[in-house]
């Protein structure tokens, strides 16, 4: 493998072991064929999360259901958790975990919302959504009716519950929920294809969401007593431009020390909601130039990422979007200002895949982030045509080139990147801890995808656990900043959320190249800073807020 | 000779009526003797006695030999003899048509219609006038009579289907369905109906249709190239971008001095994502024909994905020059210049830009932001009202298409053939 692997370009490729993983569960997302619903084409996320704490990323897929199929007692479509075996292997653990709910699930976010030492999950769903607490000892309970975070309307839709992500936008050391939301989704009232007719390339398919009533975002406060309120409309979300929301992402983007957040939405301005420090936020997209495409168009946003692409300190925004568009680049020139750079960085080449799961990752630890877009075609209808452009498509894999330009290396990056799904949900961690990022991919309507990354370049990493004491315990919104002796700074931030649907590992994963230490310093919420000086490279290192 | 020609003609106008020898000037001319059909015809015209039959029927041999001018006042005396003689109606009216003079000539053809109304030619001729000066809604009346009366007469259907096809009525696909079926020789209307097949969504059907006239044995090569675009062209509606960069590839093997097939191969490579190779086509079509200001747009767009701003500029540039009020030309230089960080001449095409078309909401967004740089807050934010305003109006529009919701801008559409 070594011989054969320092053959290829990069000298990395990523291969799909999930099926000698283990993890051969099917997602099932609406009907294989063709679609009636909107509802039924969105797919689900997916979580690397150490859920034991043993120090091993565990995998948790969120499941999704039918229209009009009615599954066998005990064969129902359940969201599923798998323990790492630390041998390459998982095991599943749902039902002992207490996590098994059939339903139309779509999105999974991880955050320590009770400081109790142990990361809870949330998951959103068409209807109810639920907070899984988790109780220390391998299982959960679902607290969300308890909490009060069960989403429910006061007109008896559903809401169709899209991205998630936890943050302590008020600074006050629980982590407080942010919620996406689509539409008030009912099947009854609910256009059909036939009634637009509502076509795409000359095919009937689901209607939307151009013609529909968009949701509304929530954001609840977390009371710090288990429980939480809905602050939505005081805090200014319900005036977001944009909706149709459907990824989520938390990042200090004006460099304030405040958590910001911005909101993929779907065929409208996406949102950038500045946070005013009291409690407040105000939509800023427009005005920064991160609402549109570079055409000043309105995009179909999916996933969202962000990473600190030029070794500047302030966050770039990439948001994948649908086919015949490009995916975007923002760089960020600070003071909530954006400039698209998707095209001087090179990104402007591939249009014709429809992305969702949206990642930075330096799959080569040579310290600059670099992007993986996890696509496929929204409408099954869409036959399997004999190109990259049907249903199912491959992976786009982009190096950064370390000076603003990335190249698409997809074709370089191994058949886990080439081999075409209709993927959606991704998450970024080293499910094997071998100090190389590995990516999990959440399918419809099929396996999911663990796409192993093999390397023999060698070069060193670090990665940087939190645990928060005045913060939030998980050190959600802390900034990680990494100076690799002899190498550029980076930064990154401790994140619930993002990607699409999706939660990638919170531990923060720096490539350091050849270096053999880094400076490491991390910025609390809570405004205390933790220096740790000459750190050596390939470990995990825990930072506990206030203890260096 | 002529001594003996013209003793001749005499001896015959001597013995028989104005419409006897008028037959026989028509059997002359029909036998091939036209020097002898002439002289007898010139005779005739001056003879008196005639009746509208007569006088119509000069008229009629007249324009026939192309002497248009010279028939009209038979007609008209055919009318002064016979009014209702509906004929010389339809005769004077085709004349007068012919010679552009329609104030005139559609009462004439309207009069024939009305004094013989199953007659096929006189419903035909006067559908085929009124589509002429774009009187849809009577062109399409008199033409779906005219078939009424025959339907085996494969040229109104495709008049009928011309006029559906510009009235935007779907119709149009079954009238030259029956024009197809009726001259299946006749490659110009099958490349004509496929093309309009694709256009009404119907993808697979175009293709079939245009496979027929590929397999025909005795197309031309220009039909051949006609039928590989309109399969192109439904295999970019289709998403089957490599499907139709082959049928493309094979029109410009058939027509390769062609700009617009070139134009149309490099659309597909475009949608496939092969920017550098459709980039080399908008350069070859440039080269065939450098005034065709969409492959300027189109190669400025190419640059700008790749990121090579200065080089879009010149394009969008040229592209305006050979077309002032290119809306979308003075758009994307507006947007390439403000990412070429100027500010100030992105604010000159953008403006121009919402000038020539105030319903796009991108310029105006675009515009937003880069007031909004330049610290113009009020300026800003009433664009940015605008642009929503419009994007929800445009929404309503694409709520059930998102065909034209999700490709537009960046990638223009295929040009219509110059040879249809």
């Amino acid at each position: 493998m070594e011989q054969l692997l320092a053959e290829t370009p990069l000298g990395i490729q990523f291969i799909n072991v999930a099926k000698k993983a283990g993890l051969n569960a099917k997602t099932i997302f609406g009907a294989e064929r063709s679609n009636k619903y909107l509802l039924e084409t969105t797919g689900c996320g997916v979580a690397f999360v150490d859920y034991d704490d043993d120090g091993w990323l565990d995998i948790f897929f969120v499941n999704g259901t039918r229209f009009e199929t009615t599954f066998p007692k005990g064969a129902e479509p359940i969201s599923r958790l798998y323990k790492n075996n630390r041998d390459g292997t998982f095991t599943d653990v749902t039902l002992k975990a207490g996590l098994a709910r059939t339903g139309w699930g779509q999105a999974v976010c991880a955050g320590d919302y009770n400081n109790d030492g142990h990361v809870d999950l949330f998951v959103t769903y068409w209807g109810d959504c639920s907070l899984y607490r988790n109780n220390g000892n391998g299982t959960f309970t679902d607290v969300a009716g308890r909490a009060g975070v069960t989403t429910r309307t006061s007109t008896g839709l559903k809401r169709w519950n899209t991205g998630c992500a936890f943050l302590d936008y008020d600074k006050d050391g629980f982590l407080d929920l942010y919620i996406g939301n689509y539409i008030d989704f009912d099947p009854k009232t609910a256009p059909l294809p036939q009634s637009g007719p509502c076509l795409y390339e000359g095919l009937l398919v689901a209607c939307g969401p151009p013609g529909l009533q968009g949701g509304k975002d929530i954001l609840f406060h977390n009371n710090g007593d288990g429980t939480f309120t809905d602050v939505s409309e005081k805090a200014g979300i319900l005036k977001k431009q944009g909706t149709y929301a459907l990824g989520v992402l938390v990042g200090d983007f004006d460099n304030d020390g405040w958590p910001d957040i911005y909101v993929a939405d779907d065929s409208s301005p996406s949102a950038l909601l500045r946070n005013n420090h009291d409690g407040t936020f105000t939509d800023v997209a427009l005005e920064a130039g991160v609402a549109f495409g570079a055409d000043g168009k309105t995009q179909a946003g999916m996933g969202v990422t962000a990473a600190d692409v030029l070794g500047n300190g302030k966050l770039e925004i990439f948001k994948t979007n649908f086919a015949g568009d490009t995916s975007t680049l923002y760089r960020n020139l600070g003071n909530n200002n954006f400039e698209d750079m998707t095209f001087q960085s090179g990104m402007g080449r591939n249009t014709r895949f429809l992305g969702w799961g949206a990642s930075f990752l330096d799959f080569d630890n040579d310290g600059w982030p670099d992007v993986l877009t996890c696509n496929g075609h929204v409408y099954p209808e869409v036959r399997e045509k004999e190109s990259e452009s049907g249903y199912r498509e491959r992976k786009v894999l982009y190096h950064n080139l370390g000076n603003g330009k990335f190249q698409d290396v997809s074709l370089e990056g191994g058949p886990g990147i080439t081999e075409q799904v209709a993927g959606r949900g991704c998450a970024i961690g080293d499910f094997d801890n071998d100090g190389i990022l590995d990516v999990v991919v959440n399918c419809v309507n099929d396996v999911p995808q663990l796409l192993h990354c093999q390397s023999t370049l060698k070069n060193n990493w670090l990665k940087v656990k939190t645990v928060g004491v005045k913060s939030n315990r998980s050190g959600i919104g802390a900034r990680v900043f990494c100076k690799p002796e002899g190498e550029h700074p980076q930064m990154d931030e401790v994140r619930s959320g993002g990607s699409y649907f999706s939660q990638s590992d919170l531990r923060v994963h720096f490539g350091l190249k050849k270096s053999a230490t880094a400076d490491v310093e991390v910025h609390w919420p809570s405004g205390v800073v933790d220096k740790i000086a000459g750190v050596k490279a390939n470990q995990v290192l825990t930072v506990v807020e206030g203890k260096n | 000779m002529k001594f003996f020609l013209l003793a001749s003609v005499a001896l015959c106008l001597s013995a028989q009526t104005p419409t006897d020898l008028a037959n026989q000037a028509e059997a002359l001319l029909r036998s091939g003797d036209r020097e002898k059909g002439l002289a007898l015809l010139d005779q005739v015209a001056q003879a008196p006695g005639g009746t509208a039959e007569s006088e119509d029927h000069v008229g009629f041999l007249l324009a026939a030999v192309g002497r248009g001018p010279d028939a009209l006042p038979h007609f008209q005396k055919a009318l002064s003899l016979n009014a209702d003689y509906a004929p010389a109606h339809y005769h004077l009216g085709a004349a007068l048509w012919l010679a552009k003079d329609h104030e005139h000539g559609l009462p004439q053809l309207q009069a024939a219609a009305q004094l013989a109304p199953d007659n096929f030619d006189y419903r035909y001729h006067l559908g085929s006038a009124y589509l002429d000066i774009n009187d849809l809604e009577h062109a399409v009346a008199e033409l779906k009579l005219a078939v009424a009366i025959d339907p085996s007469k494969p040229i109104a259907w495709t008049q009928l289907a011309g006029a559906l096809h510009k009235q935007g009525d779907m119709g149009a696909v079954d009238a030259y369905a029956h024009a197809v079926e009726l001259a299946p020789q006749d490659d110009a209307m099958r490349n004509t109906y496929a093309s309009l097949l694709v256009q009404t969504r119907q993808p697979v059907r175009a293709i079939a249709e245009s496979q027929k006239v590929l397999d025909r044995k005795g197309s031309t090569d220009l039909a051949r190239a006609e039928a590989q675009m309109t399969i192109g062209y439904a295999y970019l509606k289709t998403g089957e971008f490599e499907k139709s960069e082959k049928a493309y590839r094979a029109a410009v093997a058939l027509d390769p001095e062609s700009a617009v097939t070139h134009y149309n191969l490099a659309i597909a490579l475009k949608m496939e994502d092969h920017i550098e190779a459709s980039l080399a086509e908008f350069q070859k079509v440039i080269s065939l024909d450098p005034k065709i200001p969409e492959a300027h747009y189109s190669l400025g767009t190419a640059h700008w994905q790749l990121g090579d701003f200065p080089a879009a500029v010149a394009e969008m540039k040229e592209a305006i020059t050979l077309r002032a009020d290119y809306a979308e030309a003075h758009y994307m230089l507006g947007i390439t210049l403000k990412q070429n960080g100027d500010l100030d001449g992105a604010i000159v095409e953008l403006k121009e830009a919402i000038r020539l078309d105030p319903t796009t909401p991108g310029p105006f967004n675009t515009l937003g932001q880069i007031l909004r740089i330049k610290g113009d807050k009020a300026g800003s934010a009433e664009m940015f009202a605008t642009g929503a305003r419009l994007k929800k109006e445009k929404d309503a529009e694409l709520a059930n298409n998102l065909e034209q919701g999700m490709r537009g801008g960046m990638f223009p559409k295929p040009l219509e053939s110059s040879k249809k």
